[in-house]
């Protein structure tokens, strides 16, 4: 009885004393957490890293963009599929304030961009080498930079964030701020991004923003803003460049959407991709490759028959176009026979698997540069075949086609006047860069998307050249997010 | 001669000296009892009352209060006859005297030890007068032990008599007609009508409604009459005979207050169920099992149900704790309501053998009514016309002329007469599945040991083809009392599952069996001439890529095989007496592993076959361990009764996981993950932990009045680090109002309690780390050449210090009836639980970064009343008896967010379901349904949406500005039930016994979300029958509710029924289904003794025989979101439940 007893209490001390407070006191063992993290120039490094990876979420460049940006115009559409539906009222302009597309925009716009902020305010107190400190801060703010221009062109007015939101209560107070105030943050950003980046990378920092970056899209951004002369005097200096980091167009169009050519000296940014089964990979290939074919055009994992591009697009290229069949295809051989069914054939790399492949997202370009200055030289005044001249011409050249002059015996090679050259830019900018997310922004920013879409078959109203704010957005907070008008 | 000692009380007298040390040590524990720890022996008047107690148990009270001693003479007690007393504050003699009065005993007090002996005549006063032909009748009980000491007496006289050892009894000879009421303790009464020359046996009943059926309540068990919370039970007799494999499934419709659903008839999955309505948004709203003392993790899961590991044949009662005073013990995870399962233990006795074999087969008991192939290549013609019209197109133009594919004619439908009825894709997909199981079984054991063993094997297919469920379980039971003070026991639950599971729910372009094959076009056969499988994939002319339902079912591999180790063993040792410490160690242990293929013949992403093989390897491990210390302590002091336990518990969860997926596989021959290329893997690794301190105490003075206070301290760590412990308390106070005075003339009225309850619980049913904000990986890359991926982190989840469990409030009153020899017993309830500091995953404005972030906020109230009612409607020969329950639950949404803004559930529409203030929660949301806009006339004059139309949907304007906006979208119905009821109705005759169980569910909505594939009227596939009577122009408008057939979605996109949810797809789904009907036969001891059996039991059952409802998809119960509360009650190619026949045997040996 008493070595029984001896037992049982023995136990039941062990029992009370063995297990102190820290029992229940238990971290996530799988899972890194913010207690532990943000604590080093390493972990800051590996948070911007991070801020890179949001570029590659569904709600940016994965898709939404393409979607937003390409289908919506006249360049591509999409046949009508049950599960596309989403993207074809995209297309022919009957979408919803509900369209989940818009709402993957704006959760993982916002979500990078907190991702950005988070960088910015806690690598103040880190001790760590300066001038890599001030990188980080440039990188981020290109990358909020570019999240909000983006977001500013497709919703117009935004809650404008620009500090972490540490808890869910301080995400009520934001409300919609003007486009006016949205992009003088857009340009205060890329404008201290410029000093802090490095023009160039080497080795393993190859595909970080660099000063040309923040220069290429700040130029876009005055563009946008239609402020042509700041505009210009930005872009001129990449074009000036300095020896270092001097772009310039590659000889071959096909060599810029080559995977083994990445990081090219035509590009300034891009969004990276790696396939492999670890996640990296980009789903373009099959997302555009024709629903039918199979694997005929994909080759791996079935194509999706997305963002396919319209006859309007086909026929916009000049006859002996060199960008015409590096760019898209009119139909495939299945076999023997010839299936019409036109898609992009420019990210076509072969998958690992399924919406895994090496692709890169362009998102600015030399050639795109170019075209811009041309625009911005030609809005501060039409000067017959003046520089704005060359540099059209000099994309033009690469393309195989002949100069277009201010005197033409061929109409069509003829820019007689500014408005002449605007449509010259315009169409230029369209197969130059089709299929690259410029066209439906290049309609809007023009004010020529009315009457581009109604020559397309399409009316649309004013109001449809912003699109609608998610309807699960005002539905949180409907104090203080409201609806653009048009679509309540 | 064998001394039974009854009155243990005074061994204490002889404490050894080395336990005072001990004694000394337990000093502060006995400072809480200090004040009842009263010396017995200044005690000499007796407080007595019962009725019908039996002389041993009256004896033992005497001894206690007394302090003395009895001897006598085992076997001779056991003809005593049952007393029933009122006695306070008697003098010992005069209490003893009353005792023993009409006794075939008597006493004599020697010094403190009372001697009873057998009256030396009059010992059988009935025998004497007895003439010398008598009735012999012997007294079984339902399992075939005789049944000694059961009373019989001869119903309108004072002559009776009690049965001996071997359960006879013999009677003087009476007249024909005369009726014998037999009675014993615990059973239910029973009379008889001799009838001449034969002589009688009579089977004994067990009474459920016994007050003295002991309740098992957490940490230790209390007598019936004195529960003063919400507690039902249910004993094993009333599950049996149902084919069920999981106890939780057998528990619908018995219970008032739970509230059962078979969300989903997959073998091995889908119950749900609900203590008193649902409580939480997000923290999960399952009750907590506690399965022999271990409460068990049950994270539940749509597929698979944690409890198909329990065999119900191996359970022995289910205790439902309701109210809070019951379920306080269980702190932070009470809230939901604690279901207690006690599985079976040995019996002293001669070893027993059962045998229980069951077989048969289920099938599905209604289809939906689908277009055959020719009305569905009408429809699709009209839906291509109708759209290609729109466009300004003739209906005259061929398809060269028809720019897209959704407005050209398929070729291959041109001729609809010729295709006839076509396939019926639901025939083949379904099936007649067999069902068998069988259970063998042992039991014994002798007064110090007791065993109980079981092995068992269930083997069900599902009504959908290729999906099964099989398992493999075992039990051993033990426990050993061995010595005076000394008990010990252990109770391992070995199970061994595994299952094919049907892809059956959800969305057809994963894959989904059910509502692929609604949607599959009847004019393809499943096969092609040269043997392959069709496919819809590649269809082209505007219809959904569907992949053949039964290549899918066939095809793709889904294999489970899970093993769950159960494991209790324990220590009780009186330490003084009246004091016990019991120590109790288990765990719970679960491995699982999934192997899934999808092999190149399946089509996937919306591309024909040949695709890449996929698949994938799982491997989970749980191990759950629990060290539980409890001191119980039991004490009587003349009026005075206390039970009380005090206990500390440690509990903490390992979980392991590992996943590996490759791809391009070579061909479809070898599926394991080695024959394919790695693409993918990871592996998870969480904890969580729990610290309890606990303790209860019950009081009752005179047995009428009735006090229990509960408290338990949970630390958890799953909390925020502001916020671990929390103290969980309640209290409750109970009146047999039948035991006062004032009540002793009211005759009819068996038992009146009055019981009341309050008290605080929690619910901590969420994440692990919920408190934490995550970093998760989001990888980026470069460098040069193709780049190197780079790690990232970014964080995945807020961080909250101060999040809690949440905490429920609950009040409680019932009654508790019992009338007529409680041949009717009834009660009621009323409670009022409010649960605040909700657990909410609060979708947040995502300018924050997060879509969503756990936080206490909220609260929710439930209320309600449940009613239950138990007749024994006839006695006798044919016996019948009938239980009702009727429970009404209200549950109201009171506070919500930090802005109060509502909440809206996504189940693939956004915005499906709707969670705000002031309603119940998750409603369905979206457009009213008013007509169909008969004409232009009625377009022009009535709101609309810009791109409405004739014939389309007319919604209501609800905010009455004129026009249609996102902003009229209104709440649609409610997935709670206003009524939930259930009537068992028993029969018996003879060796027949007939059990009907009726359940319903009254005053709730199913969201038919599928309809937006099969009833979205525009022809992506097949279609439900009615759209025939589609709106075709304002002279031909069909039956009203089906507009326009227009295949161009896209351009009615505001008001189409693919992707806007209406009040088209909100379907009333009150049902009453008649769950089980089961008809029995035991087989006389003649005949079983033929075969050596000790008893045989034969009989059929038919579960789910017919639901009457006027839901129009397989089963109103359906939610394929299963346990959600955002976004509850939908129905999304729901697996159908099945009806079952069964045919089963038990023999006993």
């Amino acid at each position: 009885m008493k070595k029984y007893i001896f037992c049982i209490s023995t136990a039941a001390a062990l029992g009370l004393t063995g297990c102190k407070k820290d029992f229940i006191e238990l971290a996530p063992v799988s899972q890194n957490n913010v207690v532990n993290f943000y604590k080093t120039a390493d972990d800051m490094k590996i948070a911007v890293n991070a801020a890179y990876g949001a570029l590659q979420y569904s709600g940016q460049y994965f898709s939404a963009m393409h979607e937003i940006a390409e289908v919506r115009s006249d360049n591509t559409g999409i046949l009508d599929v049950q599960t596309g539906l989403n993207v074809v009222e995209i297309d022919i302009f009957t979408n919803r304030s509900n369209n989940t597309l818009l709402n993957n925009m704006w959760n993982d716009h916002y979500r990078g961009i907190q991702q950005c902020n988070i960088v910015v305010d806690r690598i103040a107190a880190i001790s760590m080498d300066a001038t890599l400190k001030d990188r980080y801060i440039g990188e981020v703010k290109f990358l909020r930079a570019l999240m909000y221009f983006n977001m500013v062109r497709t919703f117009g007015d935004l809650p404008l964030v620009i500090k972490e939101i540490k808890n869910p209560e301080e995400g009520y107070a934001y409300t919609r701020e003007p486009v006016e105030v949205v992009y003088a943050q857009i340009i205060e950003d890329l404008k201290e991004a410029e000093t802090k980046l490095p023009a160039i990378y080497t080795g393993t920092d190859i595909g970080r923003a660099t000063s040309g970056a923040a220069k290429a899209l700040l130029g876009k951004v005055y563009l946008t803003r239609k402020d042509f002369t700041q505009a210009a005097a930005k872009l001129k200096e990449l074009i000036d460049g300095t020896a270092t980091s001097k772009y310039m167009l590659l000889a071959s169009y096909e060599d810029i959407f080559k995977v083994t050519n990445e990081n090219h000296r035509e590009s300034i940014f891009e969004v990276q991709f790696k396939k492999g089964g670890t996640g990296e990979g980009s789903p373009f290939n099959n997302q555009f490759a024709p629903r039918s074919s199979g694997t005929i055009v994909s080759k791996v994992g079935a194509g999706l028959g997305y963002n396919i591009p319209t006859q309007d697009m086909e026929d916009a290229y000049e006859a002996g176009d060199l960008r015409k069949d590096i760019s898209m295809a009119s139909g495939y051989m299945n076999g023997t026979s010839f299936v019409e069914s036109k898609y992009i054939k420019k990210y076509l790399d072969v998958p690992f698997q399924a919406n895994d492949a090496d692709n890169n997202w362009p998102v600015l370009r030399y050639a795109d540069v170019l075209l811009m200055y041309a625009e911005a030289l030609n809005e501060q005044g039409y000067v017959a075949d003046g520089p704005a001249f060359g540099y059209l011409n000099l994309v033009r050249q690469r393309a195989g086609l002949a100069d277009k002059t201010s005197v033409n015996a061929e109409p069509s090679l003829q820019i007689a006047d500014q408005a002449a050259f605007r449509l010259a830019i315009e169409q230029e900018r369209r197969v130059e860069l089709a299929f690259e997310n410029h066209r439906w922004f290049d309609l809007v920013r023009t004010d020529r998307a009315i009457a581009v879409m109604a020559e397309h078959g399409i009316t649309i109203q004013a109001y449809q050249l912003l699109y609608p704010i998610p309807q699960s957005q005002i539905d949180i907070n409907p104090e203080m997010i409201h609806q653009n008008p048009g679509y309540q | 001669m064998q001394i039974n000692v009854i009155g243990r009380a005074l061994h204490r007298m002889g404490l050894p000296a080395s336990q005072t040390v001990f004694y000394m040590k337990l000093t502060a524990i006995f400072l809480l009892f200090g004040c009842l720890q009263l010396s017995a022996r200044t005690y000499s008047q007796i407080s007595l009352s019962g009725k019908g107690i039996s002389l041993e148990k009256a004896l033992s009270e005497i001894g206690r209060q007394s302090g003395h001693f009895f001897f006598y003479k085992y076997n001779e007690l056991r003809d005593a006859q049952p007393v029933t007393l009122k006695l306070r504050n008697v003098p010992l003699p005069k209490a003893l005297d009353e005792i023993f009065r009409n006794q075939p005993f008597t006493y004599a007090i020697d010094n403190n030890t009372i001697v009873v002996v057998k009256k030396e005549t009059g010992t059988r006063p009935v025998e004497e007068a007895a003439p010398p032909v008598e009735v012999i009748g012997t007294i079984i009980d339902e399992k075939g032990n005789p049944m000694p000491g059961a009373t019989i007496r001869v119903k309108g006289t004072t002559r009776a008599t009690v049965s001996d050892a071997s359960g006879t009894f013999r009677i003087p000879e009476l007249p024909d007609g005369t009726v014998l009421v037999i009675s014993y303790t615990g059973y239910v009464m029973q009379e008889v009508i001799l009838k001449s020359g034969k002589n009688i046996s009579v089977v004994m009943k067990e009474d459920d409604n016994s007050l003295k059926s002991v309740v098992v309540v957490g940490y230790g068990t209390q007598e019936r009459k004195d529960v003063t919370g919400a507690i039902a039970t249910l004993p094993a007799k009333k599950l049996k005979d149902q084919p069920v494999t999981s106890v939780d499934a057998a528990l619908a419709g018995q219970i008032a207050g739970v509230q059962v659903a078979q969300t989903s008839g997959s073998p091995g999955g889908g119950v749900t169920v609900r203590v008193r309505g649902s409580g939480s948004l997000s923290a999960g709203n399952e009750p907590l099992y506690v399965i022999d003392g271990f409460p068990v993790s049950n994270d539940y899961n749509q597929l698979n149900n944690p409890l198909n590991t329990l065999n119900p044949n191996d359970i022995e009662s289910i205790q439902v704790l309701k109210d809070a005073s019951a379920t306080a013990i269980y702190g932070s995870r009470g809230s939901n309501g604690v279901v207690i399962i006690t599985t079976k233990s040995g019996k002293s006795g001669a070893a027993r053998i059962n045998l229980d074999v069951y077989t048969g087969y289920q099938e599905v008991a209604r289809k939906i009514d689908l277009l055959d192939a020719e009305g569905f290549a009408n429809y699709i013609n009209e839906t291509r016309n109708n759209a290609w019209v729109d466009r300004g197109g003739l209906i005259t133009d061929d398809n060269t002329v028809r720019n897209n594919v959704i407005y050209r004619l398929p070729p291959f439908l041109s001729d609809p007469a010729s295709l006839g009825k076509g396939t019926d894709w639901q025939e083949e997909i379904f099936q007649k599945a067999p069902i068998r199981n069988y259970q063998l079984s042992f039991s014994g054991g002798n007064e110090k040991t007791k065993y109980y063993m079981s092995a068992g094997y269930l083997d069900q297919d599902g009504v959908v083809i290729n999906g099964d469920f099989k398992r493999y379980n075992f039990k051993l039971n033990v426990e050993s009392q061995l010595s005076d003070r000394i008990k010990v026991g252990a109770n391992l639950t070995p199970t061994y599952t595994t299952s094919n599971v049907s892809d059956a729910e959800g969305h057809w372009s994963g894959g989904a069996v059910i509502l692929s094959a609604l949607l599959m076009s009847p004019h393809l056969p499943v096969y092609n001439p040269d043997g392959s499988y069709t496919t819809a994939l590649n269809l082209g002319y505007g219809f959904s890529s569907v992949e053949n339902p039964v290549k899918t079912a066939k095809e793709k591999v889904n294999n489970w095989g899970r093993f769950r180790l159960l494991g209790t063993s324990f220590a009780e040792i009186e330490l003084l007496k009246d004091l016990k410490f019991k120590a109790m160690v288990g765990t719970d242990i679960r491995t699982a592993r999934q192997r899934t293929f999808i092999p190149s013949i399946i089509g996937r992403d919306g591309a024909p076959p040949p695709s890449i093989p996929l698949g994938t390897a799982t491997s989970t491990e749980n191990v759950n361990w629990l060290s539980e210390f409890t001191l119980a302590y039991k004490k009587s002091v003349g009026k005075h009764n206390v039970n009380s336990v005090l206990g500390y518990t440690i509990q903490k969860e390992n979980f392991e996981s590992n996943f590996v997926s490759a791809t391009n596989f070579p061909n479809d021959l070898v599926q394991t993950i080695n024959a394919g290329i790695i693409n993918g893997g990871s592996s998870d690794r969480q904890q969580w932990s729990l610290l309890s301190y606990l303790a209860r105490v019950n009081y009752s003075y005179d047995r009428k009045y009735m006090l229990t206070a509960t408290v338990r301290r949970d630390g958890s760590s799953r909390f925020g680090s502001d916020n671990k412990w929390g103290t969980f308390p309640s209290v409750s106070a109970g009146w047999r109002v039948t035991e006062e005075n004032f009540m002793m003339g009211v005759n009819w009225l068996d038992d009146l309690r009055l019981r009341a309850s309050y008290g605080i619980t929690g619910n901590n049913f969420i994440g692990n780390y919920d408190h934490i904000g995550l970093i998760a990986n989001q990888n980026y890359v470069l460098g040069t050449g193709n780049g190197t991926i780079v790690n990232g982190l970014a964080p995945g989840t807020f961080s909250n210090s101060n999040l809690g469990w949440e905490v429920n409030k609950q009040f409680d009153f019932g009654i508790e009836l019992g009338i007529l020899n409680n041949r009717v017993v009834f009660s009621a309830d009323y409670y009022n639980k409010v649960t605040s500091k909700l657990l909410l995953n609060v979708p947040v404005p995502s300018i924050t970064g997060f879509t969503s972030a756990t936080q206490n906020i909220g609260k929710i109230r439930n209320n309600g009343i449940e009613l239950s009612l138990s007749t024994k409607n006839t006695v006798g020969a044919f016996r019948w008896s009938t239980d009702v329950n009727v429970s009404f639950n209200r549950n109201k949404v009171l506070a919500l967010g930090p802005e109060g803004s509502p909440i809206f559930g996504n189940y693939q529409l956004n915005a499906s379901h709707k969670t705000e203030i002031g309603q119940s929660m998750g409603n369905y949301y979206g457009y009213e349904v008013i007509g169909i806009y008969q004409d232009e006339d009625d377009l022009a004059k009535s709101a609309k949406f810009a791109d409405s139309r004739s014939g389309h949907l007319k919604f209501r304007d609800v905010n009455g500005d004129g026009v249609l906006s996102t902003d009229d979208r209104t709440i649609l119905g409610s997935p709670f039930p206003d009524m939930t009821y259930g009537i068992t109705n028993n029969f018996s005759y003879k060796g027949f016994e007939m059990n009907i169980l009726l359940q319903g569910v009254a005053g709730y909505e199913v969201l038919n979300l599928g309809r937006r594939f099969h009833g979205n009227y525009a022809g992506t596939g097949n279609s439900i029958a009615e759209v025939k009577d589609a709106w075709r122009s304002a002279g031909n408008p069909g039956n009203g509710t089906v507009p326009r057939l227009n295949r161009d979605l896209a351009r009615y996109s505001s008001s189409n029924s693919s992707a806007n949810i209406s009040s088209l797809f909100v379907e009333d789904a009150s049902f009453l289904r008649i769950r089980n009907i089961s008809l029995g036969y035991n087989f006389s001891e003649k005949l079983t003794s033929k075969i050596s059996a000790r008893s045989a039991r034969l009989y059929v059952s038919v579960q789910n025989a017919h639901t009457f409802t006027n839901y129009t998809g397989y089963n109103p119960e359906v939610s394929v979101t299963g346990a959600s509360t955002l976004t509850p009650g939908v129905d999304y190619g729901g697996y159908p439940v099945a009806r079952t026949f069964t045919l089963g045997i038990n023999l006993g040996f």
